[in-house]
């Protein structure tokens, strides 16, 4: 009866992830609150759900390592042992622990059994209560409240070798065998005689036997080992918890020269620690550069993300949408109704009619739109966490406000700027706030904060990352600059352009070089990916005050700001966030270079010309770039002046592909659709630039 | 059309499915010639209006028009064919078709009539050597007195473009050399 499970594990993945979410925030408001039972509780049913459901897919480790988590956290919730930061440490750790078996059993990354091996032990000390704590718990954990849980059947493997003064102590193995055949089936014993010596050296009350059991059954793990209680003093004792066949074998190859004795899993777990990813090896032999490597484990990761979109939506939602197509069909079969039988004087009727087609179609699309939206706070989720750790290495004070987390976002937008706001709320926490006592010094509160705040800006949404701390240093950044050759000696910057310098590539200022961020590789990256979601980061800092970092997105990918341009009789729309100014040229500014490459003097940096017309074969109104327009565009830290008739407004545009229908086109990265139904199409700044080189390569 | 015709064609395309007896084409005037496509394959007959032009591509891509919300790309027939750029005037329509999952649009001098044959009055294309390029020609039919070339829709279109898709068997690359170097 093979099942195929694969379908359900996906399931099973998300769940989880939403689990361990549960725990982590659980955990952190635990800390606050410890003496909260309904949140314990939350945190408890959360980590049975993944225990049960690992449990049901074959993930031994997942299971096991959830299952001590759930031992400690019974006994916090039966307040049999304190709520304490150590205790609320160790589970955190034993999450991460989860987080990590969760991700490799879905593929991605390597799992250091030592580390989860630790972890169990911690827990089981926490647990047992010597971990420092006068924990009163020291009776066993079977007697957990009845009717909490009952793990599912499974198959436990116990391997004992009783210490040979067994019968002097007068125990009884067989007590033993009895006990756990009342806690389930023993399926399979088998007793190991090869110990017996020759009868004439054999000492009767010595004990030579040794037994494998294989038990069935649903009981705990703890009831299990309660069992060997008494006689665990000496004894060799393996068990180990496995759960049902797996529907196809498959092992590594350390697991099967583990069990064909060829190594031990010490002997193994040393030889796995020398193994290198397959990255850090070719960089080792200068094949690639770390660069390469890390675009590539990119890529990887996007590639990943692709594979599995789902949604989840609140089956209100839904009743609503059904509802309002409900409202649409009755609306076009009232029209339908009146197209038949139309008469002039019904005009007004018709109107009406018209107008309610247009609520109900507005309101169905927002609708829509809005299954793709999710509350940020799923983003935000992380970062109580990381904070919290934050402040635990660097001995900072650091305080959290996170408000708008119910602001709703794109789906995909919200997965995208994980990374990049992470990012920058260590830096406000690394590099922003100073530590406790230059903090008093400068008269602040010795606790730092670091605010998170998302909110609506028109038909942008904007996350803004500010903390209270020391702010940035222009001196430092300007210097820095000068060194690195990015600016020239001298040159006089607004603040805002000196700011935006950090985000270039290799720029750090920290002093201090930490674990956590001052590597300089980052900021770029930040602002990198944020522009490729149609996005900008904007930078305010005050000196001694601190700092804030916005960034701002569409709220939709679908959906981008844009301007809008004339050539001759056709309109073009220029993404609004590569514009940074449109000029008309002094002839003085002109000049051609090689007599044929064109480039325009903005107040002393040449930056080449693209005539539109040219590259797109129009016909202009103007092909006098005094008479024109010079729209500039910057992309990639590179800027290019595009000659343009007129400029004819900016409004947002629904971005359709061109491919679907037709295939991708140079310069071109889609169409929209406006107001009078006409089609414009969308320019592709950076494949414009492109166009435009190969262009003047082809003339010359 | 109506909705008879509709059925009509369904029930036609069950049966072109088992015998390939009848089958219906749509057929259109193009600078005085008449052309028919497998009426199954057309979407709808539109108006023509203004669209939008794509830079740099053929000359025959008339450019790309809203249909509803989606970006459809127009292309001129008689243009494609050689037959020099259509005037637009009262009678110029655009046969908006589906090929491979591709909505496109025809643009054609006017659309005349759908019809009716029976697959033995559909003659092979005729042998016309170098001079004339009639691989998207599927046959050539009769109507009342005059000649109907029957056109392979899917070929038509099968040039660096739709190739880019990369569904086209292999001996479709000839189809259409010129097009490339357009």
């Amino acid at each position: 009866m093979a099942v195929d499970l694969s379908h359900f594990q996906e399931s099973f993945f998300t769940e989880s992830a939403e689990h361990v979410e549960t725990i982590e925030t659980g955990l952190l408001e635990l800390e606050q609150r410890s003496q909260d039972l309904d949140l314990l509780n939350r945190i408890f049913r959360a980590a049975h759900s993944i225990k049960g459901n690992a449990g049901m897919f074959d993930f031994t480790a997942i299971g096991g390592l959830t299952h001590k988590m759930e031992n400690v956290l019974d006994l916090l919730r039966n307040e049999k042992m304190p709520v304490t930061p150590q205790v609320i440490d160790v589970l955190l750790r034993a999450l991460d622990g989860l987080k990590s078996l969760l991700d490799a059993a879905q593929g991605s990354g390597e799992v250091n059994e030592d580390v989860i091996q630790g972890l169990e032990e911690e827990l089981q000390a926490c647990q047992e209560g010597d971990n420092g704590n006068e924990v009163t718990a020291k009776e066993p954990v079977f007697t957990e409240s009845v009717g909490t849980q009952a793990d599912p059947w499974r198959l436990i493997k116990i391997d004992w070798v009783p210490l040979p003064e067994l019968f002097q102590r007068g125990l009884d193995p067989s007590q033993i065998f009895k006990e756990l055949h009342e806690l389930g089936m023993i399926k399979g014993l088998q007793v190991r005689t090869e110990q017996i010596p020759a009868l004439e050296v054999m000492d009767p009350e010595r004990c030579y036997l040794s037994w494998a059991v294989e038990l069935e059954t649903d009981a705990q793990m703890s009831q299990v080992e309660a069992v060997f209680d008494f006689v665990r003093d000496g004894s060799e004792l393996v068990i180990t918890d496995c759960a049902p066949k797996p529907t196809e074998p498959y092992k590594r190859v350390g697991e099967i020269l583990i069990e064909e004795g060829a190594v031990t899993p010490r002997e193994l777990s040393d030889s796995l620690a020398k193994q290198k990813p397959l990255g850090q090896i070719l960089v080792e032999e200068k094949k690639v550069t770390p660069q390469q490597v890390d675009k590539a484990l990119q890529k990887q990761k996007q590639l990943k993300k692709g594979e599995a979109a789902s949604i989840r939506v609140d089956t209100e939602k839904i009743d609503k949408l059904i509802n309002l197509v409900g409202e649409l069909v009755i609306t076009q079969s009232m029209i339908t109704d009146l197209g038949e039988k139309f008469t002039i004087d019904q005009l007004p009727v018709l109107q009406e009619r018209i107008v309610q087609l247009e609520r109900n179609t507005r309101e169905l699309q927002e609708r829509v739109m809005s299954i793709r939206m999710m509350p940020i706070g799923s983003a935000f989720h992380r970062f109580p966490r990381l904070i919290r750790d934050l402040a635990g290495k660097s001995g900072k004070q650091i305080q959290l406000v996170m408000s708008g987390e119910e602001t709703e976002l794109d789906k995909t937008l919200i997965e995208a700027i994980g990374d990049p706001l992470t990012h920058l709320v260590r830096n406000s926490a690394d590099h922003g706030l100073e530590g406790p006592e230059e903090r008093v010094a400068a008269g602040k509160p010795e606790r730092g904060t670091v605010r998170l705040h998302a909110y609506h800006d028109g038909g942008n949404i904007c996350i803004a990352v500010e903390d209270d701390g020391r702010g940035l240093n222009r001196d430092k950044i300007v210097a820095k600059a000068i060194e690195r050759g990015l600016i020239a000696d001298g040159a006089t910057m607004s603040d805002e352009d000196v700011y935006q310098l950090i985000f270039r590539a290799g720029f750090s200022t920290a002093d201090a070089i930490t674990d956590v961020s001052g590597r300089g590789v980052g900021m770029d990256v930040v602002k990198r990916n944020i522009e490729g979601l149609g996005g900008s980061v904007g930078i305010r800092s005050n000196p001694g005050k601190g700092s804030m970092l916005t960034l701002k997105l569409p709220l939709t990918l679908a959906i981008i700001d844009g301007m809008t341009v004339r050539v001759g009789t056709d309109n073009y729309i220029i993404p609004l966030i590569t514009v940074t100014e449109s000029i008309r040229p002094k002839a003085s500014d002109l000049q051609r270079i090689v007599g044929k490459g064109e480039v325009v003097n903005l107040r002393g940096e040449w930056v080449p010309l693209v005539r539109l017309y040219e590259a797109f074969n129009v016909t202009p109104e103007y092909t006098d770039p005094l008479e024109a327009l010079l729209v500039i565009v910057e992309v990639e830290n590179r800027r290019i002046a595009v000659l343009v008739d007129e400029l004819t407004g900016q409004q947002q545009v629904v971005i359709k592909t061109l491919e679907q229908n037709y295939r991708k086109v140079d310069a071109i990265s889609g169409a929209t659709i406006l107001g009078d139904g006409q089609v414009a199409l969308i320019l592709d700044v950076p494949g414009l630039a492109k166009l435009a080189r190969a262009g003047h390569t082809a003339a010359a | 059309m109506s909705t008879a015709t509709v059925e009509q064609a369904e029930q036609q395309d069950i049966r072109t499915s088992f015998s390939s007896d009848d089958q219906q084409f749509l057929t259109f005037n193009l600078a005085g010639e008449f052309y028919g496509v497998d009426i199954l394959k057309v979407q709808e007959i539109k108006g023509y209006t203004n669209v939008t032009k794509i830079p740099n591509t053929p000359e025959y891509l008339k450019g790309v028009l809203n249909l509803r919300g989606t970006i459809v790309p127009i292309v001129d027939l008689r243009m494609k064919f050689g037959m020099g750029v259509t005037e637009p005037t009262s009678f110029t329509v655009v046969v908006v078709v589906n090929v491979r999952n591709r909505v496109m649009g025809f643009l054609v001098d006017a659309v005349s009539d759908v019809l009716d044959l029976n697959a033995k009055d559909i003659q092979p294309p005729p042998e016309m050597g170098n001079t004339v390029d009639i691989t998207f020609v599927a046959g050539i039919g009769n109507s009342n007195d005059h000649l109907v070339t029957l056109l392979d829709i899917d070929r038509v279109l099968t040039d660096d473009e739709v190739k880019a898709v990369g569904e086209i068997p292999a001996e479709a690359e000839s189809v259409e050399p010129g097009a490339s170097e357009e």
